[in-house]
Parts: C-alpha cells; sequence; structure tokens
C-alpha cells in the first residue's frame, strides 16, 4: 500500500511539473504582458513601462524568468500579483477557501443528489419515474453550465427575488447579527452552489443508475432475494453497495469538473473564488498568479484522482491485489 | 456642461426602441432632468444614509502615486485631497476657475517659475495628524522618483522641485514657464502622508501596509476592503472641509454586466454606471430607479496605420493621404451613430471630446458624401471589378482588416456597420476580434491596418494630442502615436497652444490644430458617448462633472422620509 501511495504521489508531481512548464511557456509566448493595459491609456509613458519591466524582470529571458520562478516556489514564494498588487500568496489564501466552499458544497450536494435519483430510478426499473428521471438527467447533463447559471439567476434572484444575485455575503454582512450572518451565507451559496450541483448530481445520476442495473444483474442480488431480503435491503444492503464503486471513481473525475464550472460559476454569481480570479489573472497576463492558479488546480485534479484509486483500492480488494 | 442641460431631455432618447420603451424612457429623463440636479443645500440636507454601487472593477492600488485604473482613481479621490480642485469649465491655462481644497491660497512669484501654496491650518489626515507642507514635498519626491514607478510621473517633469518656505507654505518651482504649471501642481497629484510613509523605500511601496489602509485628507476615510468584493468608505465626520453627507458609501464589485444590472433590478445595489442604451428600456419597470447621463471626456475613432508595422515605410493602403481622404466621405458617421447609440453620443469634431473642443461651430472632418467618395476612389486608380464590384488598383484589392477588443460591444456593431458601408463603396474590409492583451500588444507594435481605438482625456487636451497624434511619439517604436501621424505644422501648433497664456490663445491654436489633422485624415472620429448611470430614487445629486461623476459623491444626500433599512444601519465605526 504504501508503495502504491508513493508511486501515486510521484506521478502525481511529475503531472504538476510538466503542467507547470507548459502553462509557464504558453502563458508567455501568448501576446501582450502584464503592462499590456496601460498601453491604452496615453498618459502612461513608455519609459515607465519600460521601468516596469525593469523592475519585475520581464525584461529577461524567458528560460532565466522560468528558472527564477522555479527557485521562488521551491522556496515557498509564488511571486507577487501585478494585477492585484498583493502577494500571490495572500490573493491564494483569499479565494481558494471561497472555491473550496463553493465546491465543497456542490460536491456533496450532488452526490447526495445523484445517488438519491439513481436509487429512485433503480427501485422501479423502467417505470415511469425511471423514465422521467432518466430524461431530466439527460437533458441537465447536456446543459452547459453558463447557461442554467443564468437562467437560475434570472429566474430566483430577478422574477422570483428569493436569493441574491451575487456576491458571498451581503454588503452589509458584518453589521449584523451572528445568525442572520449565518443564514445571509447560506442564502448566496444556493444559486452559485446548486447550478453546479445540479451539473454534477446529473452526471453522478447517470453513472450510479448503469452501476445498478448491471449490479442489479449479478448473482448475489438474486442470492439476497432468494434468502428473502426485502426489496428496499436488496437494493441498499447488496446493490448499492456493490455499485459505488463507478460513482468513487466520479470523485476524481467530478473534482476537475468542478473546477472548471468554478471559473464560469464564480464568474457569473460575482463569487471571489479562484475561478474568477484565474480568468482575470490570464486576461490581465498577470504571470505569477496564471501560474499559481495554474500549479493549485493541477494538485486538486492529482490529489482528487489519487484519493479516487485508494478509495476504490480500499473499496475493492481485487483493485488492491492488481496495483 | 453639467448632468441636465437644457436640450438634453428631447435629444437623449434612442430612436432605435420601441415605441413604449421610448415613451418610458422620456419619463425617466425627464424625471431626472426635473430631481437630478437637486440643490444639495436644501431642507433635506441632513447627513446619513448607506449607497451600494456597483462597479465592475476594483481599485487595483490605494496608493494614489500607484493608481493607472479609472477605478482606482475614483476612490483615491474620495480619500485623498488635491492642493487646488479644477474649476467646472475645466479650464487649465493659469489658475482661473481652479477651488482651493488643502491648500487655501496660493501666491505666483514675480518670474511665474514658482507658486507657493498656503496650507489650510485646519486640514488633518484621517489619523488626527495636521496636513503640513513637508506631506506637499515627500508627495512630489514620491511621484517623482522613478523607484516609486507612478505611471503618471511624466506629466509632471515641468516641475523642477518643492520647498518647505515654513510648515504651512509649500512652493513649487518650475523648470519653464508654462499655462499648464497649476494644473500640473495641483491636478495630477494628491498629497500623501509624509509621517506614514517616509520609511517605506519607494520601490516597496506596492507592497506597503498603507496601500491596505490608506490615510488620507478626503472627505472620506477609508473603513475596509475584500479584494475583488467590495471596498467600504465612511464620512469622514470631523474634516475640514465638511463631513460628507452620506454615512458610507460601499462599492460592491461585480464584473459581469448582465450580474449587476440583475442586482441592480434586484435592489441590492443603489447605483450602477455605464449602462447600455438596450438596458434603459427595461427601466420603465422599476420606477425606483432613474437615470442620470453626464458628460464624459472619451472618443473613439477609426486610426489608420499609416506606417507599415511602424517600419519607416509606408502602409500599402494607408500611407496615401488620398486614399484616407476619400474613406472619411464614403463612411456615413451619423447613421452609425443613430444606429448604436441613437442621440446618447456625439461625433467629435477632432481629436479631443467635445467639452475640450476650441469651439461649438469647430467644423469637424469632411462629411459623408458617397459620390465624392466614389470619384476620389476612381481617381486613385481604385476601380470597381468582378461581379461584386469590389474596388482593386492593378491586381491589388482594396482591402484592409479593422481590429477591436472583444468586451467592446459598441466598437464591434460600429466595426460591423463600417464593413457593410464600405461594402458598399466597394471596399472589402475584414473585422479582427481580439482578446484585450492581443489587442493592446498588437497596437503597441502597431501591427494593424486600422484600429478602431477609444482614449480617455485628462482635462487638458494637450497631453493627449501630443501623446497620442504628436511626431515626438511617433518616432519611438514603443511610442503612443500608433498610426505613426506626424505633421511638424500640427505639432508647432500645439506647441504653440501649450505655451499660449490666455484661454483664447491656446484655444484659437488648436483649432488651427484640428484643422490640418482633420485634412490629413490619421484617423476618423466617430464617437463620443454620453454616459450613463442609474441610481436609485432616494438619492439626490448635485451637479455631475465631465472629470467623473463621482467627484461630487461627498454631497450625496438622502431625504430622511426615503430612506431604507439599509440607510440606517449607521456609520462605520472608526477603525
Amino acid at each position: 500500500m504504501l508503495r502504491a501511495l508513493l508511486r501515486r504521489g510521484g506521478q502525481a508531481a511529475l503531472v504538476v511539473g510538466i503542467v507547470a512548464v507548459a502553462t509557464f511557456t504558453l502563458i508567455h509566448l501568448a501576446p501582450g504582458d502584464p503592462f499590456s493595459a496601460s498601453l491604452d491609456d496615453p498618459r502612461v509613458s513608455p519609459e515607465v513601462r519600460a521601468h516596469w519591466r525593469t523592475m519585475y524582470g520581464f525584461d529577461q529571458p524567458l528560460p532565466v524568468q522560468f528558472v527564477r520562478w522555479t527557485a521562488s516556489v521551491a522556496r515557498g514564494e509564488l511571486g507577487y500579483s501585478l494585477s492585484k498588487n498583493r502577494p500571490v500568496a495572500q490573493v491564494v489564501r483569499a479565494t481558494v477557501p471561497n472555491t473550496m466552499l463553493l465546491m465543497g458544497v456542490a460536491l456533496a450536494l450532488s452526490f447526495l443528489l445523484g445517488i438519491g435519483i439513481a436509487l429512485a430510478q433503480a427501485r422501479h426499473p423502467g417505470g415511469w419515474l425511471d423514465r422521467l428521471l432518466g430524461t431530466t438527467t439527460l437533458a441537465t447533463w447536456a446543459l452547459p453550465d453558463f447557461w442554467l447559471a443564468l437562467v437560475l439567476l434570472i429566474a430566483f434572484s430577478y422574477w422570483l427575488p428569493w436569493f441574491p444575485a451575487g456576491g458571498m455575503t451581503d454588503d452589509l454582512h458584518d453589521a449584523f447579527p451572528f445568525w442572520w450572518r449565518v443564514g445571509d451565507r447560506l442564502r448566496h451559496l444556493v444559486l452559485p452552489a446548486g447550478t453546479l450541483a445540479l451539473l454534477t448530481a446529473a452526471q453522478i445520476a447517470r453513472h450510479q443508475r448503469v452501476a445498478l442495473a448491471r449490479a442489479f444483474a449479478d448473482g448475489f442480488v438474486r442470492t439476497a432475494r432468494a434468502k428473502g431480503a426485502s426489496p428496499r435491503r436488496v437494493l441498499v444492503r447488496h446493490a448499492w453497495r456493490a455499485a459505488l464503486l463507478p460513482v468513487i471513481t466520479q470523485l476524481g473525475v467530478a473534482l476537475p469538473g468542478l473546477l472548471g464550472g468554478a471559473v464560469f460559476i464564480e464568474s457569473i454569481f460575482s463569487w471571489p473564488g479562484m475561478g474568477r480570479v484565474a480568468i482575470d489573472a490570464i486576461g490581465a497576463r498577470d504571470y505569477p498568479l496564471v501560474m499559481a492558479c495554474v500549479l493549485i488546480g493541477a494538485v486538486l485534479v492529482a490529489v482528487g484522482a489519487a484519493v479516487a484509486d485508494i478509495l476504490q483500492q480500499w473499496a475493492d480488494p481485487r483493485l488492491r491485489r492488481t496495483a | 456642461m453639467n448632468c441636465c442641460p437644457t436640450r438634453l431631455v428631447p435629444t437623449c432618447v434612442p430612436h432605435a426602441l420601441p415605441t413604449r420603451a421610448r415613451a418610458v424612457l422620456i419619463a425617466l429623463l425627464a424625471t431626472a432632468h426635473l430631481t437630478a440636479c437637486a440643490d444639495p443645500g436644501s431642507a433635506s440636507d441632513v447627513a446619513g444614509g448607506t449607497v451600494v454601487m456597483s462597479v465592475n472593477a476594483d481599485v487595483d492600488h490605494l496608493l494614489p502615486a500607484l493608481s493607472a485604473t479609472q477605478q482606482g482613481q475614483v476612490v483615491a479621490q474620495l480619500l485623498f485631497d488635491r492642493l487646488a480642485d479644477i474649476g467646472d469649465n475645466l479650464n487649465t491655462v493659469g489658475d482661473q476657475g481652479f477651488r482651493p481644497r488643502l491648500a487655501r491660497s496660493w501666491t505666483w512669484s514675480g518670474d511665474s517659475l514658482a507658486i507657493a501654496f498656503a496650507i489650510d491650518p485646519r486640514a488633518r489626515w484621517h489619523d488626527g495628524r495636521p496636513v503640513r507642507s513637508a506631506d506637499v514635498r515627500f508627495t512630489w519626491q514620491l511621484y517623482a522618483d522613478s523607484l516609486t514607478g507612478a505611471p503618471f510621473a511624466p506629466l509632471l517633469a515641468n516641475i523642477d522641485s518643492v520647498t518647505e518656505r515654513d510648515s504651512l507654505t509649500a512652493v513649487f518651482w518650475f523648470r519653464t514657464r508654462s499655462p499648464e504649471q497649476f494644473f500640473d501642481a495641483t491636478y495630477q497629484m494628491l498629497i500623501h502622508p509624509e509621517h506614514l510613509l517616509r520609511g517605506v523605500p519607494h520601490d516597496q511601496l506596492r507592497s506597503a501596509p498603507f496601500g491596505l489602509a490608506p490615510v488620507g485628507t478626503g472627505r472620506f476615510r477609508f473603513v475596509r476592503r475584500e479584494p475583488d468584493a467590495r471596498l467600504e468608505i465612511a464620512s469622514d465626520t470631523g474634516n475640514y472641509a465638511g463631513r460628507a453627507r452620506l454615512d458610507r458609501v460601499i462599492f460592491s464589485v461585480t464584473k459581469d454586466y448582465q450580474a449587476g444590472v440583475n442586482r441592480l433590478f434586484a435592489r441590492e445595489v443603489d447605483a450602477f454606471d455605464n449602462l447600455r442604451a438596450e438596458t434603459i428600456a427595461q427601466l420603465g419597470a422599476h420606477p425606483e430607479l432613474r437615470v442620470v447621463p453626464y458628460p464624459a471626456l472619451n472618443y473613439a475613432f477609426l486610426q489608420f496605420a499609416l506606417r507599415d508595422g511602424g517600419r519607416p515605410r509606408p502602409h500599402r493602403l494607408f500611407g496615401d493621404p488620398a486614399l484616407r481622404r476619400a474613406l472619411v466621405r464614403a463612411i456615413d458617421r451619423r447613421t452609425l451613430l443613430r444606429s448604436v447609440f441613437d442621440s446618447l453620443a456625439t461625433i467629435p469634431v477632432g481629436p479631443a471630446p467635445r467639452a475640450l473642443a476650441p469651439s461649438d461651430s469647430e467644423p469637424g472632418q469632411a462629411p459623408f458624401d458617397a459620390v465624392v467618395a466614389a470619384q476620389l476612389l476612381d481617381s486613385l486608380g481604385w476601380v470597381r471589378t468582378g461581379a461584386e464590384g469590389m474596388r482593386q488598383r492593378g491586381s491589388v484589392p482594396l482591402r484592409f482588416s479593422i481590429m477591436v477588443p472583444a468586451p467592446s460591444r459598441n466598437r464591434i456593431r460600429y466595426a460591423t456597420l463600417m464593413q457593410e458601408q464600405l461594402r458598399g463603396a466597394g471596399i472589402q474590409v475584414d473585422i479582427e476580434t481580439l482578446e484585450p492583451a492581443v489587442f493592446s500588444d498588437r497596437l503597441g507594435r502597431r501591427a494593424f491596418d486600422a484600429v478602431l481605438n477609444s482614449v480617455g482625456t485628462d482635462p487638458t487636451p494637450i497631453t493627449s494630442l501630443r501623446q497620442s497624434w504628436g511626431g515626438a511619439a511617433a518616432a519611438t517604436r514603443d511610442g503612443t502615436n500608433r498610426s505613426s501621424y506626424v505633421n511638424p505644422i500640427f505639432d508647432a501648433l500645439v506647441d504653440s497652444a501649450a505655451a499660449a497664456m490666455s484661454p483664447a490663445q491656446a484655444r484659437a491654436y488648436i483649432a488651427r490644430a484640428y484643422r490640418v489633422i482633420n485634412a490629413d485624415v490619421p484617423a476618423i472620429w466617430l464617437y463620443e458617448p454620453q454616459q450613463v448611470a442609474v441610481v436609485h430614487t432616494r438619492l439626490q445629486l448635485p451637479k455631475l462633472r465631465a472629470t467623473g461623476w463621482l467627484g461630487g459623491l461627498a454631497d450625496w444626500t438622502i431625504p430622511p422620509a426615503q430612506r431604507v433599512a439599509r440607510d440606517r444601519v449607521g456609520a462605520a465605526p472608526k477603525p
């Protein structure tokens, strides 16, 4: 198990390294630099821009810049964000928890909802509920995330003003009592987390439904039925446990999907998270911040995949033997 | 110019809108006309209330010297003060119209090479320390030091030094006599506190703790900032210039336009800037909101590359001034303007907004005339050929690309309409819609045929004329004259305007410079938009100025009878 963990860790480190090199090269090769925006302002002279480039080392050759960046990352320094005018570590510390909160809630909701839908479908395979939920999940899965977000935003904050249209808290959040603040946070979470959860839940429900159908065809389920177990017990204790394996795999797959989705969702709902920061940083050619966002994303995805592998091996002894 | 000129109501209504929406808009604009200019000194003048403003960008830096963005400068000007404020007429020659701010008075030296500013002895920093002439000297040193990296430092190049005559008198010494000496000394610098910044090396100011919790002298003081989410300021109740009449203002960052509009309609915010014409019609369903049109110092133009990628050889098409003169005749600017803005914009008469134009009667560029355009093109050898009737000379087609930035819907619409107009004239146009960083990079390298560009200017047109169209800015590869337009007569006239000691004389030179550049056609002036903000009806605003609609924020009021729940939260406590 330890050897498998070490091997998985090594693979994850390699993936992160390749992603870092590729991103560094591509973002620097893209037209523009962090001071491009000032080109539109005739009051900022070429001398000032040249001075800025020298100050931040952007006048150096690309390999030199890469070595400097790698050395600073090795020292635990992520650099200075030129668009946010703060150390990158501060930006990351301020935004990653917001994204993790959004993704964590969305992930939990999506698994609960997805598994719940699949179980409801599996109780009466081929019945009207199975067909209705199957069609609904397929349609939801096919929806673009930004479109669903905009529809929910218009429906539930404009037509029916039940939830706030954006932000993580009310602008006067701090002026109100504790329980009001808790409620305020939850209200602000509903639409962004709900959008992400709906999309991922549809995917999980489809996978779980297929896995349950396969499990129902297996001999151990027939045996359980023959032994007189109730349909509910057969579903939950026997078939569902066996069908959990693909859902565990989904955990690893859902993480990058949610991260990608968070980029759009955070922009639409003005959620101050890493996804929105990443988009801003790319537009502003804020190299240190882009690199930090990509690094964190790559680490999260690699860790997610590794955790999914480990959970699979824990859940299925056959995989442990072949690992 | 103010927010409610008498002819605004009838002319601001987009004719392109449906009849019902148009009627709604007329009513809204009429209400804006009647209520937007409430006298801040009326009976309703009671301090209090909270305003939440939706803004599409966070501030870049809270140290004014380092701020380069519009939002950063807006907030800086609310927290910090200049020595004197520019007057409503936006005069930049001499000190005519300027109003005392941190300086309660000033004295010119006999040779006009020095100005002594007497600091208002009542002025205090938000931490209670008095403002001293040492702060003024320190501020200039901070701006002028290249290690600071102040974006607008070159605009202070004519200031030789700043000295302290006594603790309340700062003296500015200038290198040369210039009509805009006073403007240079006051407009470009917000005074920074020496006692809080003197120990910080200038190359480390960007990361100094001061930038997280700035201490200024403005009528608002800083309360808190959540980066990319919100920034809160509150009235400085003991301010020497009088407390701000609102208790607090929160700038709530919503980057996506539609999300911002949704927040406005959901009553989460009280004010929203840069409303698009198509959204104005939706305001009919929201009687709690009213529009506030105000002038701005922006103008947009179709800019030609006169040289090939900035190299010495002329551009294959636009190196020929006769072709440019034909194009200005081929583009129907009035139709374009009506289609995109209707009456919410005007056509500039030269390379600056009309607010800075030398006179109202300035003729501008040659008018649209399709017949004359066709004759000019024919005479240049660009003749129609083939089934589609597109023009070519020999085997060279009359074809070029127009570069536009992807986020600018107005510029994309303009480019599309121009493409259609020019197709009718036998000219093939390709539109390149580019991501902002790529757009700026190509613009900087002058790697374009034509670009739909937009520029915001200072109250002085001189800087903008020199930087965008002057010969010196064309000479260097990184210069900001992207057209590479060079005309020594134009440069001489702008220099003469810059040296003229009376506003009338300066205007006369600028008018002549306009005529020169309009005849050369390095660009076709297209539009200067009328900005449209939306505010909650409970807000009463003073007269708005072209230098920024939030300039008078400290005098906004909310009558007590109209206050809503968030107005009663109370002022934020001092940190």
